[in-house]
């Protein structure tokens, strides 16, 4: 068993902020920890990571309690910053020597990370020039080149923090996190603020990661991400895990009762002839709650038998956001 | 111990990064130029100011000497008892007193040395539009009145030394019965100046260094880092580097400054007369009462030394209250009234304090700070209080490192504005703020 996290418990005076909570990492993947804002996510990470004092539980990796000496944890936070006037590449090695990387494989790393998140040019700017020359020059425009020419003659200097966009911003604190090559791997709502493009290039860092063997616990609010990396997840309601277990299972049990549907004439009639439940229609595409798969074939072969053409008859399992909504939706007054 | 050790691991990455990025900064570099040049620049300035702009200052040129007594003057010793005169030739008249309006030239005087009724006279005859002012002439006056007296001393055939002896001043002192019984060292005017002097180096030293650390202490908050920092650097390392970080760069800042000073002193002696430069006197101190020696040096380094770091972690502990760099102000502020109210306090107990009061002054912290070296070197206290002083201090700080750890910690979650006095003695009273 490589994390075990047990009965993890936190109170501020009165309030519970985690109420006993309890996960296994048994071997490298994805661990999610899902909840609304507030619902003691990022307390269990702090607790985990020894930031925050606890009321109760202890986490251990490998037998041993969880430390930055017993395991080397990469840890992407949630409050994300950087030092706004000093360079990026200082506080790269900075923090790289906190991890304790020699400064020489340091900057392999950084070199590494640089090219593979797409941001050389804010590291290396005197490179980035160089192939914006050469690109220049390839084009063949003399007027251009010579321009170019003798812009880059100049000395670049190398971006500060601030003059870097949020998304660019979080290449380099994923950079930080990565430096360490850790074993374990905890992101706390990595993808949030990212631009679609920003969210493929972390996703695919992510799979990488995962490919890798490593452990990677993730925090997040997007369900969507969460289902396609996570083998198991928690969902936590004010405090208090309320599901808990293998993501697959967790589905299997509430078993194929959401219904995707889409006939080609008005089927109103008939899914309330079958007893399902309409959540959503538009121009006669029904999303439809139905109690298992004995009343969705029944609705079927309504609509066929009343020649009603069916374009998209898909029955499923509810998805992670379902699940969750189900789950914690009520207590936050939704649904 | 072996905890606390833990908990220090990675200072020194911290120090070293922190002094790297103060020393990058160019707004800190053209303050650092800045402070060198004026350092440079106040030597020659004071110099200047002081008059003695020049040994050669005299506009007396030449000085014919009629000496009607029996006392024959040694005109060598004029250049020496006064370098203003290093230029000036001394000669015997040619001339008398009668002619000197025709054979006196405009930068010349005629000095006539000869006794009169109950004594002797010197008499200065110069041309009515020699241009000679009144400071030249009485600068002139006394040293033939100084070079007559010793030419009188040396006919008695007096040595050097009783020469030295018949010059020394006279010095008054009125003693109580009190004071007859528990002698002091030195007097209430010297303790002042000392007091006051000493107080001024530790109060500028921690008012410049508070700024520093606040700001650096709340810029990793402000930046939202200090949550990344933590799952490498505990928060009592991260406070300790940044601390001495600024300390030390505060302390290159400054013996830059001497250093430049002191250059300047070297190049400037070459051209002007820099005896009017006192700075002990400028304090009114005598350093003959203060019986200066290595030890006492020694001993001024260190106490020097612990009311800056006493002051730096206090700053730290404001910096650690700060919850965006708009309360850095605030924090600040509070650090300069603490410096100032132990200033005052230990000016005032430079004037007034004696006996026990000396003592408490010593030990209670903050202000022992900025008394108790002063009243060891006026002999108020022992070498034992003063160690006493020391662990109090060396307790106090590490009281605040830890404590200021601790808040740094726990602000971690904190959302709200910064944090009052009422917050802080919470976090204070409450066990097992500092993780791990």
């Amino acid at each position: 068993m490589s994390l075990v996290v047990t009965d993890l418990y936190k109170k501020y005076g009165e309030k519970v902020v985690v109420d006993h909570l309890s996960f296994q990492m048994k071997e490298p993947g994805v661990y999610a920890l899902l909840g609304t804002n507030g619902a003691g996510k990022t307390t269990s990470i702090r607790m985990m990571l020894g930031m925050l004092a606890k009321d109760g539980g202890e986490t251990l990796w490998k037998g041993k309690p969880l430390s930055t000496d017993t395991c080397n944890v990469g840890y992407l936070a949630e409050e994300r910053g950087l030092y706004p006037k000093y360079s990026l590449m200082d506080q790269l090695l900075y923090f790289a020597s906190l991890r304790g990387v020699p400064r020489a494989e340091a900057k392999e790393r950084i070199r590494f990370w640089a090219k593979r998140l797409e941001a050389e040019e804010y590291l290396y700017p005197e490179k980035a020039a160089g192939t914006k020359q050469e690109a220049g020059e390839g084009e063949g425009s003399r007027g251009k080149k010579g321009k170019l020419g003798a812009g880059s003659r100049r000395r670049q200097k190398p971006k500060l923090a601030d003059q870097l966009s949020k998304g660019n911003q979080q290449k380099i604190q994923l950079m930080i996190a990565l430096i360490s090559d850790p074993e374990l791997l905890i992101l706390d709502e990595p993808l949030s603020g990212l631009d679609p493009v920003n969210t493929d290039l972390f996703k695919e860092v992510i799979r990488e990661e995962i490919a890798r063997g490593k452990y990677l616990i993730m925090s997040s609010h997007q369900m969507a991400t969460v289902e396609e990396f996570c083998t198991d997840i928690t969902i936590l309601d004010r405090s208090r895990p309320v599901v808990q277990g293998n993501l697959n299972e967790i589905k299997k049990g509430y078993g194929r009762v959401n219904l995707h549907l889409k006939t080609e004439k008005d089927a109103a009639a008939w899914i309330a002839a079958a007893g399902a439940q309409v959540l959503s229609e538009k121009e006669r595409e029904y999303q439809l709650k139905v109690t298992g798969e004995e009343q969705a074939n029944r609705l079927l072969a309504m609509l066929i038998e009343n020649q009603i053409p069916v374009i998209t008859f898909d029955l499923r399992e509810p998805s992670l956001h379902e699940i969750f909504v189900e789950k914690v939706g009520h207590s936050n007054g939704q649904i | 111990m072996g905890r606390y050790k833990e908990m220090l691991k990675g200072t020194g990455k911290v120090f070293r990064f922190s002094l790297i990025q103060q020393l990058k900064s160019k707004v800190n570099m053209a303050v650092f130029v800045l402070m060198l040049v004026l350092s440079a620049a106040a030597v020659p300035f004071m110099a200047l100011q002081t008059g003695r702009t020049s040994v050669h200052a005299s506009a007396v040129k030449q000085v014919y000497l009629e000496n009607d007594t029996a006392y024959p003057l040694d005109l060598q010793l004029a250049g020496t008892l006064n370098p203003s005169f290093q230029d000036t030739a001394f000669q015997m008249a040619d001339f008398s007193v009668e002619e000197y309006p025709q054979r006196l030239p405009e930068d010349g005087v005629l000095a006539v040395i000869c006794a009169k009724e109950g004594g002797y006279g010197i008499d200065l005859y110069m041309q009515e539009d020699s241009g000679l002012d009144m400071e030249d002439t009485e600068a002139l006056e006394q040293l033939l009145a100084q070079l007559f007296w010793q030419a009188r001393v040396s006919s008695a055939k007096a040595s050097a030394e009783q020469i030295a002896l018949l010059g020394a001043g006279v010095e008054t002192d009125i003693v109580t019965e009190e004071e007859y019984r528990n002698p002091r060292e030195t007097d209430w005017q010297t303790q002042f100046a000392l007091q006051y002097a000493y107080a001024i180096i530790v109060m500028i030293l921690c008012l410049i260094t508070a700024s520093y650390v606040v700001r650096a202490i709340a810029e990793e908050k402000s930046s939202r880092l200090v949550e990344l920092l933590m799952v490498s650097v505990r928060p009592l390392a991260m406070l300790a580097g940044k601390v001495l970080a600024m300390m030390v760069y505060i302390l290159l800042m400054i013996g830059s400054m001497l250093a430049g000073a002191g250059l300047s002193w070297m190049i400037t002696g070459r051209f002007l007369d820099l005896s009017g430069l006192n700075l002990g006197a400028l304090f009114g101190l005598n350093p003959g009462e203060l019986h200066l020696g290595m030890g006492l040096v020694w001993i001024m380094v260190i106490c020097i030394l612990l009311g800056y770091l006493t002051f730096s972690m206090t700053a730290g502990l404001a910096g650690c209250c700060c919850a965006t760099m708009d309360d850095v102000e605030w924090a600040n502020m509070k650090v300069v009234l603490l410096v100032m109210a132990g200033y005052l306090v230990s000016c005032i107990s430079g004037a007034v304090v004696s006996g026990w009061g000396c003592t408490a002054v010593s030990l209670l912290p903050l202000i022992s700070v900025f008394c108790a070296p002063v009243q060891y070197a006026m002999g108020n206290i022992s070498l034992g209080v003063l160690g006493l002083s020391w662990i109090l201090q060396a307790a106090v700080i590490a009281g605040l490192a830890i404590f200021s750890a601790r808040v740094y910690n726990d602000l971690i979650i904190y959302r709200g504005s910064r944090v009052g006095l009422r917050q802080l003695a919470g976090m204070a009273g409450k066990k097992g703020g500092i993780r791990r």
